[in-house]
């Protein structure tokens, strides 16, 4: 398992890695990489919790590649909670890479598309490779569209106005695959993301009790994307990790 | 049947969430229900069963979710399959309940 933490002045993302890890050892029982470093661009993302802009160092995904010391590797952002062991699935069955590619959101629903007249986007939350001549190829495309990111944001008509992974492994997927979509490179079943700030989240047997703003849900137990890094780094997310982990 | 506004919003609201935390759990299932075999991946339902179950030669080829055709041995996924459908089912089955329970609190 890979996962990317690089630090801002506001979030300590090297702490969320940690807390994925405990989970990651958890459920997958896998041995976990933690990527750091210094960011080679600077970036901003709209903070779910105080609806702000603030700093974000989410460049330099590319070197996953070369970087990963395994043959196989599940690349996953570190806001990404594992809380099943689906993904092991995707281990025995993966030929060069598989990108998440359909997204069930808790809260908001944003458009499937890039831009209004783009491509769906593609989810580098996850992320699994093989190192094949292939999955290089993935990658060094991603580090190319990065540099180049302008050029691409105008070619593919995204909407949003700053660089996220997911446009990059979007495009980068669009090129390799002869300007098309290949079934063959996508999780088949949908991530789970709560893009909503966080009142509670609790686990109570096989079952999420989740509270965003004055609503109520009831999740069945799976890995989920939680987007408020408020939550990410609170007490109340230890104590969701003890209690999966000592269930 | 309420007849204040606000009661009929609450009302509609939680109708709303059940339906979304049905969603949600159906989803989850079939996930679950995917089986990794002989390096392909099936998502395993009755239509599969019921072919795996009848179909009279013990080797075959069978496309798989990534459009692959997959060498398998009919009896080995069989019995795989029919635990895998069996597990996630009843888990289906007392998560279901369990959903229609709090509803009504």
């Amino acid at each position: 398992m890979v996962l990317f933490a690089k630090n801002t002045d506001t979030i300590d993302y090297l702490a969320i890695a940690r807390r994925a890890e405990r989970l990651i050892n958890h459920y997958l029982d896998l041995p976990v990489t933690i990527i750091g470093g210094e960011p080679s661009i600077k970036n901003k993302r709209y903070n779910t919790d105080s609806g702000e802009f603030e700093p974000w160092n989410n460049s330099g995904r590319h070197v996953a590649y070369e970087l990963s010391p395994y043959d196989q590797t599940i690349l996953l952002d570190s806001d990404y909670l594992i809380f099943d062991r689906n993904l092991l699935k995707i281990l025995d069955t993966v030929r060069d890479y598989t990108i998440a590619r359909h997204n069930h959101f808790v809260g908001n629903t944003p458009s499937p598309l890039m831009g209004k007249y783009s491509l769906p986007t593609l989810w580098a939350t996850v992320v699994v490779f093989n190192k094949t001549s292939k999955s290089q190829m993935l990658f060094d495309l991603v580090a190319r569209i990065e540099r180049n990111f302008i050029y691409y944001w105008r070619l593919y008509n995204i909407s949003a106005l700053n660089f996220r992974n997911d446009f990059a492994f979007t495009i980068a997927d669009n090129i390799i695959n002869g300007y098309n979509q290949d079934i063959r490179n996508y999780l088949p079943w949908p991530i789970v993301s709560i893009n909503k700030s966080i009142q509670r989240l609790s686990l109570k047997g096989q079952k999420f009790y989740l509270q965003i703003d004055d609503q109520g849900h009831v999740l069945p137990k799976q890995s989920i994307h939680v987007m408020s890094k408020e939550y990410l780094v609170s007490d109340e997310l230890n104590q969701l990790i003890e209690a999966a982990t000592n269930a | 049947m309420p007849t204040n506004p606000e009661q009929l919003v609450e009302q509609i609201k939680v109708a709303t969430n059940y339906q979304k935390n049905k969603q949600a759990l159906k989803d989850k299932i079939s996930t679950d229900l995917h089986l990794a075999y002989a390096g392909g991946l099936f998502l395993i339902d009755t239509n599969l069963l019921a072919f795996l179950a009848t179909w009279p030669n013990d080797e075959l080829y069978l496309e798989d979710v990534y459009n692959n055709p997959i060498k398998i041995t009919r009896q080995e996924l069989l019995d795989q399959a029919r635990q895998h459908y069996q597990s996630a089912m009843n888990t289906w089955h007392i998560e279901h309940e369990e959903l229609k329970r709090i509803r009504k609190i």
